[in-house]
């Protein structure tokens, strides 16, 4: 296994951590409308998206260069490049349902409550984080891994 | 209609029975890692021109010996 797949592997459990927080808030009741009076849920998330980039700076100082060995060639960038681009699709496709169900759910209303912006913006750093290495493990999996 | 190819090698024949060196040698020869080499021996990973051409100088053969182009079924 390569030092780039493991690296996408790790940083796939560490943001999976980071979304089942997220899905933990936010799945509860008054967070969205009360978004505004809850200091708590913010806090949480704050400390939630830290853990996720503190950990990709941990796993960045943990899987660098050591003397002449050499971590990343042409196939690691190959894989990287085809696996952000499918990502990208997944992010954006991610971002469409999600705010085409959000205008559905709240038409009749006339408006939404501040807290899904919120959501959407979280959850779009989680979501691609995510789409990132499930698809750079995937393309690794088929150029042999 | 359009004809489909396949990127075949040698590699690992040539390697092993020739020239006698390990994936891990080759690899730091060639400068790629150990991992792109059994991806191009399983002809999982097709390389760049640079990386086909060090490879083929590493084992001493040409690059139509270690390559060989297949039409796809």
């Amino acid at each position: 296994m390569s030092k780039q797949l493991k690296q996408s592997i790790i940083h796939l459990i560490i943001w999976s951590i980071v979304a089942l927080g997220f899905i933990l808030v936010f799945s509860r009741e008054n967070t969205i409308i009360n978004w505004s009076d809850n200091r708590t849920e913010k806090v949480i998330l704050a400390i939630l998206l830290l853990t996720g980039f503190g950990g990709d700076a941990i796993l960045g100082i943990m899987f660098r260069k050591k003397g002449n060995e050499i971590i990343k060639d042409e196939r690691d960038i190959e894989v990287t490049g085809k696996a952000m681009g499918a990502s990208y699709i997944v992010t954006m496709l991610y971002v469409f349902l999600v705010t085409i169900s959000i205008y559905i759910k709240n038409e009749s209303a006339g408006m939404v409550h501040v807290g899904w912006l919120w959501f959407i913006a979280y959850s779009l750093v989680i979501v691609a984080n995510i789409a990132s290495s499930v698809c750079t493990i995937i393309v690794y999996k088929r150029l042999g891994s | 209609m359009k004809k489909e190819y396949l990127l075949k090698n040698n590699i690992r024949r040539i390697r092993r029975g020739i020239v006698n060196i390990t994936q891990k040698e080759l690899a730091d020869a060639t400068g790629c890692t150990r991992q792109t080499i059994v991806a191009l021996e399983k002809n999982k990973y097709n390389p760049s021109l640079v990386l086909a051409m060090r490879i083929a100088k590493e084992l001493s053969v040409s690059v139509e010996k270690l390559f060989e182009l297949e039409e796809k079924d």
